[in-house]
């Protein structure tokens, strides 16, 4: 015990000195999260909101009102109004970047609302603005169908829903980049383990009056507190951050254990794949970032084929995220049952990985002595 | 010295290290397959972008002549992409992961009488507002019995709205302009070799002028690059149907591209301080500058100040250049500011890399 407890300790201060391999498992999933969040936390015209130019050149009450119901709050001051006289003003707007979109109402839009037919208008639209034209021409199709419907007439809505706890797209890529980046981290790890086998530094620890259990428990152990190091580390940042929430704390801490174990597992069995760690770290590099990208992780969620949503339930990445996903959605009423297919997947993986790289290990540590 | 003996011997470093680099099977698999199969994967994912539609989810409990309506009526609209389903609890958690930017669900013996529940996403900025002005369209539509109503659009830039730059037209140049940059940060790895084994100091020992030295240091890395660029600009041609358009502007931005990257060797080579360093680090500095200029997602879709640093990232102008080449059959005047940036880059870095290059090789 004391043995394993020494190793452990010595390989911890070892990682934990080198900096590129935390510049890799902190720093750089840090800073993609928030770019990938800056980026693409206010696509689909969200963001900064929408400027709209409305043309009023019917000045009647059923134009006029297209305003207040445009500025109305149940759409969140999502959109800002610029009232122009002309359409060549509104033109001007659009030309200069003032604004995405123009309503235009000629002369007659009210008349011909009331009496059941279609009204003259039209949008301006800027090129490339897909998303706020389709969106301004929305509005306007919604405002000309319920103002020709008498005011005495109830007419349904929807009625906005929460889908689950708070998910932003910069949530789903801290999520996202940090799972992926725990494998890169326990790659390190690996890596250092396989170059003491490849410089025979294990066969001469074998060779010591040590325990070859305890130099395996050590290593294990030390591999296991890096992932987990790296894994808390990762969920405060982000919480602090960005603010992200990873769920009720228990299920997402056993959900971080079989995912380092998932880490390990998979990492080194890639490494007992190959001769030497160089080779180990470049097959597990580009098989990493393959199921990273098959399992749609760098990928914005919005409209992606329903194939990414099996294919990431495939990879055990792709389940270990979708579990800390899940967690989120769930709130305080994540249970370990909420989580049960990744749990199971990832620590799966996870072992049979870890009990395979160990065979393979032991096999190769026999030829050289 | 004459010339046609320096050249002799930058031929000579070429074919040593072009033929190492054939028989290594991982630089192999690195330098052709991972970036086709993501091209593939991501091209593939796009697709599902391409029509620059909304998700929206729906759950129809009711199966009245009313909901059926409604459904119908969602599916024609042009601003929407629908998907079924069958189950509230899946439903819901497409929309929390952004899957889905809202969820109508039509709860069962709905008529066209009551409001309807409708899940919003949280992660697709106001798409939902605009999913939920849609709905409330259609819904309004059916109240008043009215016919669906056309509102003509224009464009006072001229053109159309057009199609986004979406699809393989969008992630052949953006995955050759990212792994150029990929493989320039991890090919920093052969010059910290040489500085590591001492050969570099031994190199410059030797009878050769300068340039000579660092002609035999980039030639390496600048075959990769030029050979990765060309694949990339082949595969996706032949299997996926790109034009490239206008032929001299493909090969000047190309040209420019492979010179940033070589450019980042150069400067790299002498930032990194270990081999991990290029292989760790290297590849994430590159999609972070790549994620900048627009070599994961279109510019088109970030907000403006995302679009502003964009200015930052030299992929910015190559991607400028590919687009619009590919899309808008740009010309080569058109595309030539873009290249010239692009090259202004790679002079600046290399310069850089030059400077720092010779004390570190003699160290």
């Amino acid at each position: 015990m004391h043995h394993a407890l020494l190793i452990c300790i010595k390989d911890l201060r070892q990682r934990l000195r080198d900096r590129t391999a935390i510049l890799t498992a902190i720093v750089a999933p840090l800073v993609l999260t928030a770019l990938m969040g800056l980026a693409l936390g206010g696509s689909q015209g969200g963001g900064g909101g929408m400027r709209l130019c409305i043309a009023d050149l019917d000045h009647s009450k059923l134009s006029s009102g297209f305003v207040d119901f445009v500025e109305r709050p149940a759409l969140g001051g999502l959109i800002r109004v610029e009232p122009v006289d002309s359409i060549p003003a509104a033109e001007q707007m659009i030309d200069q970047h003032q604004a995405e979109c123009a309503v235009v109402m000629r002369p007659g839009f009210g008349r011909a609302i009331a009496s059941g037919n279609p009204p003259p208008a039209e949008i301006l639209a800027a090129r490339g603005e897909e998303f706020a034209r389709q969106g301004t021409s929305e509005l306007l199709r919604n405002y000309i169908h319920h103002a020709a419907i008498p005011h005495d007439r109830a007419v349904p809505e929807v009625i906005p829903r929460s889908a689950g706890g708070q998910m932003r797209v910069v949530d789903f890529f801290a999520v996202s980049m940090t799972v992926l980046f725990l494998t890169f981290g326990v790659l390190s790890g690996v890596r250092a383990l396989q170059t003491e086998v490849d410089s025979r530094t294990m066969v001469r620890l074998i060779a010591s009056p040590t325990p070859p259990y305890a130099i395996v428990a050590g290593k294990f152990a030390a591999l296991l507190l890096i992932g987990l190091i790296q894994m808390g580390t990762m969920i405060a940042a982000t919480s602090l951050l960005f603010g992200t929430r990873w769920g009720n704390p228990l299920p997402a801490a056993a959900l971080v254990l079989t995912s380092v174990l998932m880490a390990i597992g998979l990492t080194a069995f890639l490494m007992s794949l190959t001769k030497n760690a160089e080779q180990g770290t470049a097959l597990a590099a580009i098989v990493i970032t393959l199921l990273s990208i098959v399992g749609g992780q760098f990928l914005p969620p919005q409209g992606l084929p329903d194939v990414f949503e099996t294919l990431t339930r495939l990879t055990p990445n792709g389940q270990a995220f979708f579990g800390f996903l899940d967690l989120a959605a769930a709130g305080a009423h994540g249970t370990l049952m909420t989580i049960a297919q990744p749990l199971a997947f990832t620590a799966i993986v996870g072992l049979s990985g870890i009990a395979l790289a160990a065979l393979r290990a032991r096999r190769s540590l026999q030829e050289m002595t | 010295m004459r010339l046609s003996d320096s050249l002799s011997v930058i031929f000579r470093a070429a074919t040593v290290s072009g033929a190492g680099v054939r028989r290594d099977r991982r630089r192999l698999v690195s330098l052709f397959l991972v970036p086709t199969v993501v091209m593939a994967v991501v091209g593939f994912a796009m697709g599902g972008y391409s029509s620059a539609s909304f998700e929206v989810g729906l759950l129809d409990q009711a199966n009245t002549i009313e909901s059926r309506a409604l459904a119908a009526a969602l599916v024609s609209n042009e601003h929407f992409h629908i998907r079924d389903y069958t189950n509230e609890e899946r439903l819901k958690i497409a929309v929390f992961r952004g899957r889905m930017n809202a969820g109508l669900l039509i709860p069962p013996g709905w008529h066209g009488d009551q409001n309807l529940p409708l899940y919003l996403s949280t992660a697709s900025g106001g798409a939902p507002a605009v999913v939920q002005t849609g709905i409330n369209t259609e819904l309004s539509r059916m109240a008043a019995s009215g016919q669906p109503l056309d509102v003509p659009v224009s464009y006072p830039e001229g053109g159309h709205g057009g199609s986004q730059r979406l699809g393989f037209g969008y992630t052949a140049p953006a995955n050759l302009v990212l792994f150029a940059m990929i493989n320039g940060f991890v090919s920093a790895l052969t010059i910290l070799q040489l500085r590591e084994s001492g050969i570099s100091r031994r190199l410059l020992a030797a009878p050769r002028r300068t340039w000579e030295l660092l002609a035999m240091l980039a030639v390496a890395p600048a075959q990769q690059i030029v050979a990765q660029a060309v694949f990339l600009i082949l595969t996706p041609r032949l299997f996926f149907g790109i034009h490239w358009g206008d032929t001299v502007g493909l090969v000047l931005i190309t040209a420019a591209v492979t010179s940033l990257a070589v450019a980042i060797v150069l400067l790299m080579g002498t930032v990194f301080r270990t081999r991990q360093q290029a292989t760790s680090l290297g590849p994430w500095i590159a999609v972070a500058i790549g994620m900048l200029g627009g070599c994961m997602w279109p510019l088109e879709i970030v907000p403006p100040f995302m679009k502003t640093l964009a200015h930052l990232s030299p992929a910015s102008y190559a991607m400028d250049a590919y687009l619009g080449l590919i899309f808008d059959h740009a010309t080569l005047s058109e595309i030539a500011p873009d290249i010239a940036i692009v090259f202004a880059f790679a002079i600046v870095i290399a310069t850089a890399g030059i400077v720092r290059l010779r004390p570190q090789l003699s160290r």
